[in-house]
């Protein structure tokens, strides 16, 4: 529900766009994310690549840039020998075109997703059949080489096509193995693998319940937690925003080494470390709920981060740590989080208080008006000594105070006992540090008095799960127009319940109605 | 010259596969093009110039048109002054505060007789603005290349960006579409995610491409086009073969699947992009004689291009690397443009509000003074650095600010050096367009731009001009500050202080857009650029704000 921040009380909203039930209106050829892409050509190959680095910008479509890049790592990735062996299903004889047909099978069920149609399977056999022109040998090999060379720039590959067409009742049922291919990028963020795309085949993905049977085992096997650990990192950097325009809140942290001796160049990339390893802990380790993830004391930490928390331990590796759920409860406390929110001599209340409202509740803040950064922060004076008095007398006056000091800055106190690197603080500056305030939650002025009770606060808030649900359908569908605040309800329910699991979130969202579905109407 | 590429081509490409192509390009050369092609290049970089010391020193020249020559004198080393104690007038600000050794065109010397200073535009677009995303910052970087109007929700401009529509008209043909070479020096923003101040280029309206910005990425492009080994027979043969499936697999979902308007223009693209051949990109890079695997090597080492070819958008973004990816681009931009690939190369540093820390680039190696190597551009444009210091003016930063400035000023120079090398600057225009004229106040006027390049002596160059209606700007060069203060439309009680070297706009900064488009046109057999445009954008955007000039920049006329 972006941007919708002013809903009733805790009731139910007043219900636009959509009825439950209706699944978003999206494209019948999306093309795989850059993401998608590199794991589904690992996934073929059987081996690590990252082809989509050579992809160029990511943008919508299909670009010049883009198609050569695809082209060029076909043929990169189509060389590599090892890959050939490793993925080969036979031993060829004779001229080697039962064995190259077996290749065509196997491997092209695999990236298609699908079995091979006569037809379809045909044009790959004819490059292979070509080899002696196309290749400077025209070995067996060489053939493999071209026919995986084809595959992976097939449309049939690069496309999570849907085809099904037969509307019942006011959806149109995906098959099988198109529901296969959504459950797999949604809970994997890559291709099915034997089982699923089997279970998709046999009509066991034909009801919620079977679907739901497959999204047990893709999240918790030896084999598929793994992948699903992966899908929820991703999903997770776009939730808190570490990809896109929002990002620069957590690159390229700089710190007055004088002020923070714990600070180090690169500490960056260890903070966003921290709080993805965090997430990571909590859902899969714990079987946390969305509670869980802003109030668990629990902390994945190296050797320096442990001196910023102020812990002893002297592993340099990450390891799990227990930390006091009063001081330092869930996310909105890791110290990757408010030291990276933070500017080069402080922290900052207001980064902190504009992620809440913008990542944790989609609120859409507008952006300071003009000559607001030039507004100077006062020194520090007997009257004002806190980074909290003086920020809240930078913003006093209009046009500031009307956001500052009624939304931004309230959401920011909180954290205040937290420095410009993440250290905890129970003095600035000689005075004592205030971390109450008020937030406006579910349409009501909620006050808390420190991070702890902030954090139970978001926790519970109808506001808070509704964005979780719409990010992450945003994410699954790539498109941030998304609101299933009204045509998955339940969904967002889920995540308010006080022993929900954000796993089990996930398996609820790919076996419910809006994902199991077409909507009747194409992407205009 | 209708005859065109592929035509040409069709002619000969079949007969010319398998054959080594250097040494094809000169019998053929004069047959593709009339005349030599014309380049457009832009140089966008954040946060507005310290105005109050970009410029060289020129006099005015007297009658209407406000200009004044540039010579070697303009670009005259200029000392550190800390000691004087003369002010500006009416004021207790002392001159010193704005004279240092660096400024920004101090070392553009060398090209004094092939510039256009441009100075005292106005933003097509006018006004304050608070969106919902980008706020000024947005509307002005979006509107820089587009001249148009800005659109609610992300703030993206509503209309196509200049590069686009150039590159529309004078760019080879591939696939269906004729788009210019973006390139981008710093971590990427995914335009589902990006506000207005993200982008500067737009294909169109509300539709920005945020540019290539893994140089590997953009030189593998440009290998696919370059000679280099002998191409094998079979290799061609392969491609049109796996081509061929590709378009057969396409036409499938054509035929069978009902598609609407999106999966419609996907496909579309696609398909256009399978069937242009391959020997369309081979021939581009014969149109000249020094674009060889030799020229490449020794302009751009492979090594120091494919030290990115593992970097993510998070690497690409480490100030560490900000000024080896500066580079890296505009090398690989110098060669694209030589080698044919494009005709329009537009390279964006950061984004708007955006900038590196310059403590990597050695900003703060001067002993004398005060130095911020840890706040970024950004800050330091609002001259209060990333803490906000009070009462908003960190001590030097001005100097800063002129050293920021400087070190952009040498990244531009050394695309012109280039550029020149390649025999190309005079038959192209290099546009170094800021954010802002100045960042520190937001401001839509005193927009400032560099053009380096006649076109082919479609520009008069050699001097910078004033737009403004008082333009003498040598008796208020260098001694001005606390200039005019301007009120917020939207809201009246905020009155901003428009401060240092502040001049009324008075053209709309569309006219330079418009310029340059025609510019770099085909001529005809009179020296007349084909269908000119009266002026950019060629259509108006729903936003009363926008106010676009007809007619081009005439003082800057050949």
């Amino acid at each position: 529900m972006t941007g919708g921040g002013d809903m009733g009380g805790g009731g139910a909203p007043a219900c636009t766009p959509g009825t439950k039930g209706t699944p978003p209106v999206t494209p019948r050829l999306p093309r795989l994310t850059f993401s998608q892409y590199d794991n589904t050509a690992s996934a073929l190959v059987g081996a690590r690549v990252s082809p989509s680095l050579a992809l160029g910008p990511a943008v919508n479509g299909m670009t010049n840039v883009m198609w050569t890049g695809f082209r060029t790592q076909a043929a990169t990735i189509a060389q590599d020998a090892a890959a050939l062996m490793r993925i080969l299903p036979c031993q060829p004889s004779g001229d080697g075109s039962a064995c190259a047909q077996q290749f065509v099978t196997t491997i092209g069920r695999q990236a298609f997703r699908r079995a091979l149609t006569s037809a379809e399977s045909a044009r790959y056999m004819d490059l292979y059949n070509s080899r002696q022109e196309l290749t400077p040998n025209g070995t067996f090999e060489e053939g493999i080489q071209l026919i995986l060379e084809a595959l992976l720039q097939s449309p049939n590959f690069l496309v999570r096509v849907e085809r099904s067409a037969t509307t019942q009742g006011n959806v149109i049922p995906l098959s099988g193995v198109e529901r296969a291919s959504r459950l797999s990028f949604a809970l994997w963020n890559g291709p099915p693998d034997e089982a699923l795309l089997s279970a998709g085949e046999s009509g066991k993905l034909d009801t919620a319940d079977g679907v739901r049977q497959q999204a047990e085992r893709m999240l918790t096997s030896t084999d598929g937690g793994p992948k699903a650990r992966s899908l929820l990192r991703t999903a997770s950097q776009d939730y808190l925003g570490m990809v896109g325009s929002y990002s620069q809140f957590w690159v390229n942290t700089e710190r007055d080494p004088n002020l923070f001796p714990d600070f180090y160049q690169g500490i960056d990339a260890d903070f966003r470390e921290e709080v993805l390893r965090f997430v990571d802990h909590v859902v899969f380790d714990k079987g946390g709920g969305y509670r869980d993830l802003l109030t668990s004391p629990e902390a994945v930490v190296n050797g320096k981060l442990a001196k910023i928390y102020g812990l002893t331990q002297a592993a340099a590796d990450w390891t799990t740590v227990s930390l006091d759920p009063n001081q330092r409860p869930g996310l909105l406390t890791r110290v990757g989080f408010v030291g990276t929110h933070g500017r080069f001599s402080r922290g900052s209340l207001i980064y902190r208080g504009a992620f809440v409202l913008k990542r944790l509740l989609c609120l859409e803040l507008g952006s300071p008006p003009a000559g607001a950064a030039n507004t100077p922060l006062p020194d520090a004076s007997a009257m004002l000594k806190t980074d909290r008095q003086r920020i809240d007398a930078m913003t006093a006056n209009e046009p500031c105070a009307s956001c500052h000091h009624a939304r931004i800055n309230p959401a920011g106190y909180a954290m205040e006992e937290f420095d410009g690197i993440g250290k905890f603080r129970s003095m600035d500056n000689g005075a004592a540090v205030d971390t109450t305030g008020v937030i406006r939650l579910d349409g009501m002025m909620q006050s808390y008095t420190g991070a702890a009770d902030y954090a139970q606060l978001l926790a519970g808030a109808n506001q808070s799960h509704v964005c979780y649900a719409d990010r992450f359908a945003q994410f699954t569908f790539s498109d941030p127009s998304i609101d299933i605040s009204c045509t998955a309800p339940d969904l967002v329910d889920g995540l308010g319940q006080s022993n929900s699991t954000i796993t089990g979130f996930l398996a609820d969202f790919v076996a419910n109605d809006i994902f199991l579905n077409r909507s009747t109407m194409e992407a205009p | 010259m209708k005859l065109g590429r592929r035509r040409f081509l069709k002619g000969i490409g079949g007969a010319m596969l398998g054959l080594p192509i250097v040494g094809l390009g000169s019998p053929a050369r004069g047959q593709m093009m009339p005349s030599a092609p014309k380049r457009a290049v832009f140089f966008w970089t954040p946060n507005g110039f310290n105005v109050s010391t970009f410029y060289p020193r020129t006099r005015y020249a007297g009658g209407a048109s406000a200009f004044g020559p540039l010579t070697a004198d303009s670009f005259a080393p200029r000392a550190l002054d800390t000691t004087s104690s003369d002010v500006f007038a009416g004021s207790s600000v002392p001159k010193s505060l704005f004279r240092h050794p660096e400024w920004g065109l101090r070392n553009l010397g060398s090209f004094a007789s092939r510039l256009s200073i441009l100075r005292g535009f106005r933003n097509s677009r006018n006004g304050f603005v608070n969106l919902a995303d980008g706020g000024d910052h947005g509307m002005e970087t979006a509107n820089r290349l587009t001249a148009s109007g800005i659109g609610t929700g992300q703030g993206f401009a509503l209309g196509r960006s200049v590069d686009y529509a150039i590159a529309d008209r004078i760019n080879p043909n591939i696939g269906g579409t004729r788009v210019p070479l973006v390139i981008h020096v710093g971590s990427n923003s995914d335009p589902a995610h990006g506000n207005g101040g993200s982008f500067i280029s737009y294909s169109a309206p509300e539709t920005p491409d945020p540019g290539i910005n893994n140089p590997w990425v953009a030189f593998q492009q440009l290998m696919n086009i370059m000679p280099g080994s002998p191409a094998q027979s079979y290799v061609a043969l392969r491609k049109k073969r796996i081509a061929d499936l590709v378009k057969a697999e396409l036409t499938d979902f054509k035929n069978s699947i009902t598609l609407g308007p999106r999966d419609t223009s996907f496909l579309n693209q696609w398909l256009g992009l399978v069937e242009a051949t391959e020997d369309t990109m081979q021939q581009m890079g014969i149109m000249n004689s020094m674009c060889t695997a030799a020229t490449r090597d020794s302009t751009l080492p492979t090594a120091s291009v494919q030290a990115f070819q593992t970097s993510d958008n998070n690497a690409l973004g480490d100030d560490h690397n900000f000024a080896k990816l500066a580079d890296v681009n505009l090398k690989i931009a110098a060669l694209s443009l030589m080698c044919g690939y494009t005709n329009v190369a537009t390279i964006q540093f950061s984004q708007a509000a955006g900038g590196p820390t310059f403590g990597p680039m050695g900003l703060g190696s001067d002993p004398v003074g005060s130095w911020y190597p840890g706040d970024r551009h950004h800050e330091l444009s609002h001259r209060n650095g990333s803490d906000g210091a009070s009462p908003g003016f960190l001590t030097d930063v001005e100097r800063n600010m002129s050293w920021v400035d400087n070190w952009y000023g040498d990244r531009y120079r050394d695309l012109l050096q280039l550029l020149d090398s390649f025999g190309l600057l005079d038959d192209s225009l290099v546009v170094w367009f800021p954010e802002f004229g100045d960042g520190r106040g937001h401001h839509f006027i005193e927009i400032t731009t560099v053009i380096a390049g006649s076109a082919g002596g479609y520009l008069k160059t050699g001097s910078m001009v004033d737009c403004s209606a008082d333009g003498q700007w040598d008796g208020r060069l260098d001694n001005e500050t606390n200039g005019p203060k301007i009120t917020d439309n939207s809201n009246p009680t905020n009155v901003y202080d428009l401060d240092i070297g502040w001049i009324p706009g008075c053209s709309s900064h569309n006219k330079i857009l418009t310029t340059i488009f025609n510019a770099v046109l085909p001529r005809d057999t009179s020296g007349q650029p084909i269908n000119p445009l009266p002026r950019f954008p060629e259509t108006d955007s729903a936003d009363a704000d926008n106010h676009p000039e007809a007619g081009e920049v005439s003082q800057i006329r050949a």
